[in-house]
């Protein structure tokens, strides 16, 4: 299924890039944005549809309750200490590169964010580094599922409530839809808060 | 086909180059104050909405038989990941900040991915252990 899925991918990158340079700016925008809502809505409530269905799913789900939120409060923290750490390692500037890393997966915010905040060549790394994050979790998911069960979602960070999410669902399991929209969803919330934070450490 | 129950989330003011995508957009123009600087995106639950409806059903319909939804979702999943790959495409700036940062950028994933996961185990293992 992953070859599927990372064919898919590579297909939709050099269509887009074709289409951005040779192509229609309103096609591009059609595809990108409604037919990616169309799809993500539509699959949302088919995911929502078979959790619900699922006695044992919301069982678990009843179990755990609300302690699901250390997921995200576990994200960001790895994210920011991860920057923090890398940081030293590469001898770049430590508050910067934290706000590069607490986008938690979300290029299209951190990139234009952090760019804003420190010039274009920091705005390139919140980019490519968040853009990364989330190529590499659906890339890597045959593998990081067999680490942990919640690796995907840890490595998923901001984007396990929409892009990453269905990919999340079909190797974990649908139990792990609400730990994984939940994440996703409180690290999208708190991504501006924690780079704009960050930023005025620095 | 008029899809004029997503348009609300597109901004025709916006050049075309340079429009926003979707979360950015619910960020740039629906938000609330909420006191002490904190904004809260309504907009946000956009995707809540459909989840809901969707468990809802499914919990409703799960006494009346067993419904396979395996292949249909792995379609649309190839259809959301072509677009998504579509809007990584046109990423201009994105793509032609590849080469310049994507050594350190590697770097510093590997410690942010790496602490994640590693948070994020003993977290549930935390939780668990509580239990």
């Amino acid at each position: 299924m992953i070859k599927y899925i990372v064919s898919a991918l590579v297909l939709g990158i050099v269509v887009g890039y074709l289409n951005s340079n040779w192509g229609s700016v309103d096609a591009g925008f059609w595809v990108s944005d409604y037919v990616f809502n169309g799809a993500l809505i539509v699959l949302l409530f088919v995911m929502g549809l078979v959790f619900g269905l699922d006695k044992e799913s919301v069982s678990k789900m009843r179990k755990t309750g609300l302690k699901i939120l250390v997921i995200p409060l576990a994200v960001a923290l790895g994210s920011i200490l991860g920057g923090t750490v890398s940081a030293l390692v590469l001898g770049l500037d430590v508050v910067k590169t934290m706000t590069v890393t607490a986008g938690y997966g979300w290029y299209t915010l951190a990139g234009p964010l952090v760019g804003q905040l420190f010039g274009a060549q920091w705005g390139a790394l919140g980019f490519v580094v968040n853009f990364l994050r989330e190529l590499l979790t659906i890339v890597t998911i045959s593998l990081t599922v067999k680490i942990d069960k919640y690796a995907p979602i840890a490595l998923g960070g901001a984007t396990t409530m929409d892009t990453t999410l269905p990919v999340i669902v079909r190797y974990c399991g649908s139990d792990s839809l609400i730990a994984a929209f939940s994440s996703g969803f409180t690290l999208s919330m708190a991504a501006p808060f924690t780079i704009m934070a960050i930023a005025a450490l620095g | 086909m008029d899809l004029f129950f997503l348009r609300p989330f597109s901004s025709s003011n916006v050049p075309s180059r340079e429009r926003l995508n979707l979360k950015q957009m619910i960020l740039a123009d629906c938000s609330v104050r909420a006191g002490a600087g904190f904004v809260i995106d309504l907009r946000m639950l956009y995707l809540v909405v459909p989840l809901v409806i969707g468990i809802s059903f499914g919990y409703l319909l799960r006494e009346r038989r067993k419904v396979n939804l395996g292949k249909v979702s792995l379609g649309v999943i190839i259809v959301l990941i072509f677009s998504l790959g579509f809007g990584i495409g046109s990423n201009g700036p994105l793509l032609r900040s590849l080469p310049e940062v994507g050594l350190d950028a590697v770097v510093i994933l590997v410690f942010v991915l790496g602490f994640s996961v590693v948070l994020v185990w003993a977290a549930m293992k935390l939780v668990r252990w509580n239990d």
